[in-house]
């Protein structure tokens, strides 16, 4: 049997996906690098979301295979996959365990057998790098909607992913938060850590993106590199 | 204008009271030989009101799994009657035991099969069936809301689940006192969520004038068809043949 080997981080094999009877993906083929930040844009329903929910295995495919590092996803248990790439659901609320801000960020270390000391190291880290140590004591079903996805966003980056994938990260964030976010985004990516986002806001795409990937209607319409 | 409405084939009190006739039996009865015709009394049914068993027992592996290891505990537990299997003088298994299992199981897929008859029908019409059966309309509302809130519900526990893996844990791995913690702290944002839709449904039943108007109208109009009568004639005729061979 020949098998499919190749240096691509992520990558998808004719792919078949429906949910219930529309059918989304039809033969779906796609390839991501890992140096690299990759945009997703395309209109509501296009398929974005449920494309990286297949890609990190929440969903499985009717038909095909998705590979990270060369690893059968299907294969993979979903936390194995966590801990190689950071998700950020395009509903912050669907991430947000802890009952204060503090315990949120420290919700999964503790959970995978953390010591105290390193947790706290960490927690303050990330509390400064995300301008959150205002809000470190509030409830967090309590927090704005940018505020969550602030916290969502910072939980993510305590594990160090390799890869990143953002589901519209910059809805519902001031202007001010949003040039924070990039700032935080180009460092990341300058560190090598690659990235996959799906925005509406094209200016943000256009300033951030080595390659701006269009959907429509579960079909790559157009695939550009930016120089 | 004209609405053109999907007509409903078959009236949904004749499903409630199908519901209720084959939901008594199965309560009332206490035989392995009667039980089995009740359940495929009840199959009949809702093969015949069109419900997909396939994806029905898809959906509710989990729920069998649970049934079972329910079964099994309790048949293990119940001392009375001949001894089927021990070990070393501890009794493992009587038939007394086994049969009571087996009955449990019956009951449950008797109960689940007749209410997916209910789910043939959409909630309004339901509702109207209710009404119909001079139920408080406060009352058939709440059932019908509370019937709309199951699904949701169980697809927010999966993707809350989902959401927790992501984040790095391998709920598997967990010992049995982490992972009844993370459980607790996790049905947290499914039950916030729950009573939130829920404040917003009312909030929005309430502005647009609910219980303003004294009467309601609705426009499903149910009528008895033939079809009907010989729904609820056959069940009768099979109720009553179950009941009377049962209590001879
Ligand atoms: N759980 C689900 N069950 C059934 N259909 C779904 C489900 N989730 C999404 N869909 C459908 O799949 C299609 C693609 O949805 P998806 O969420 O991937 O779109 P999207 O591109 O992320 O849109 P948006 O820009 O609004 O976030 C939509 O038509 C949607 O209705
Ligand atoms: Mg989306």
């Amino acid at each position: 049997m020949k098998k499919l080997v190749n240096d691509k981080f992520i990558s998808i094999s004719n792919l078949i996906f429906s949910y219930k009877k529309n059918n989304l993906f039809n033969n779906f083929n796609l390839s991501l690098d890992n140096n690299m930040f990759t945009s997703i844009i395309g209109e509501n329903g296009s398929g974005k979301t449920t494309l990286t929910k297949l890609i990190c295995g929440m969903i499985t495919p009717n038909f095909g295979n998705v590979f990270i590092e060369n690893r059968d996803v299907s294969k993979m248990n979903l936390s194995e996959v966590g801990n190689i790439i950071g998700y950020l659901f395009q509903n912050p609320e669907k991430q947000i365990f802890g009952e204060s801000v503090i315990d949120e960020l420290s919700f999964a270390m503790k959970f995978n057998g953390i010591s105290i000391d390193i947790i706290n190291g960490k927690v303050e880290h990330i509390l400064e790098k995300f301008d959150l140590e205002e809000i470190k004591d509030q409830k967090c079903h309590l927090l704005s909607h940018g505020e969550k996805q602030r916290v969502a966003l910072s939980t993510i980056f305590l594990k160090n992913p390799k890869y990143l994938i953002l589901d519209e990260p910059t809805t519902g964030l001031d202007v001010l938060r949003k040039e924070m976010l990039y700032k935080l985004l180009n460092n990341i990516k300058n560190d090598g850590v690659g990235i996959l986002m799906i925005s509406h806001d094209l200016e943000f795409v256009d300033k951030l993106s080595d390659r701006i990937i269009m959907l429509e209607n579960g079909r790559v319409i157009k695939d550009e590199y930016c120089s | 204008m004209s609405i053109v409405l999907k007509k409903e084939n078959i009236d949904p009190r004749v499903k409630i009271f199908i519901v209720m006739c084959i939901s008594t039996l199965a309560i009332l009865i206490n035989d392995i030989k009667f039980l089995s015709y009740v359940l495929s009394i009840s199959i009949l049914f809702t093969v015949g009101f069109k419900v997909n068993l396939y994806i029905v027992i898809k959906k509710f592996k989990r729920l069998f799994q649970m049934i079972f290891v329910i079964v099994i505990i309790q048949s293990i537990f119940n001392s009375e009657g001949a001894i089927l299997i021990s070990v070393f003088k501890i009794t493992l298994l009587t038939d007394i035991g086994l049969i009571k299992g087996i009955e449990y199981i019956l009951r449950m897929l008797i109960i689940i099969s007749s209410a997916l008859i209910l789910s043939t029908s959409s909630s309004v019409v339901l509702l109207q069936g209710l009404l119909k059966c001079k139920i408080p309309y406060e009352l058939a509302f709440m059932v019908c809301i509370g019937l709309r809130f199951i699904p949701i519900l169980s697809e927010e526990i999966k993707d809350t689940f989902i959401a927790i893996q992501i984040r790095g844990i391998d709920i598997r791995k967990l010992k049995l006192k982490k992972k009844l913690e993370l459980v607790s702290i996790t049905l947290m944002p499914v039950v916030i969520s729950t009573i939130d839709k829920s404040k917003k449904l009312s909030a929005s039943i309430e502005a647009r004038g609910f219980r303003k108007y004294l009467t309601r109208t609705s426009i499903y109009e149910l009528k008895f068809s033939l079809k009907d009568f010989i729904l609820i004639f056959s069940i009768i005729v099979l109720s009553s043949l179950i009941v009377f061979s049962y209590f001879k």
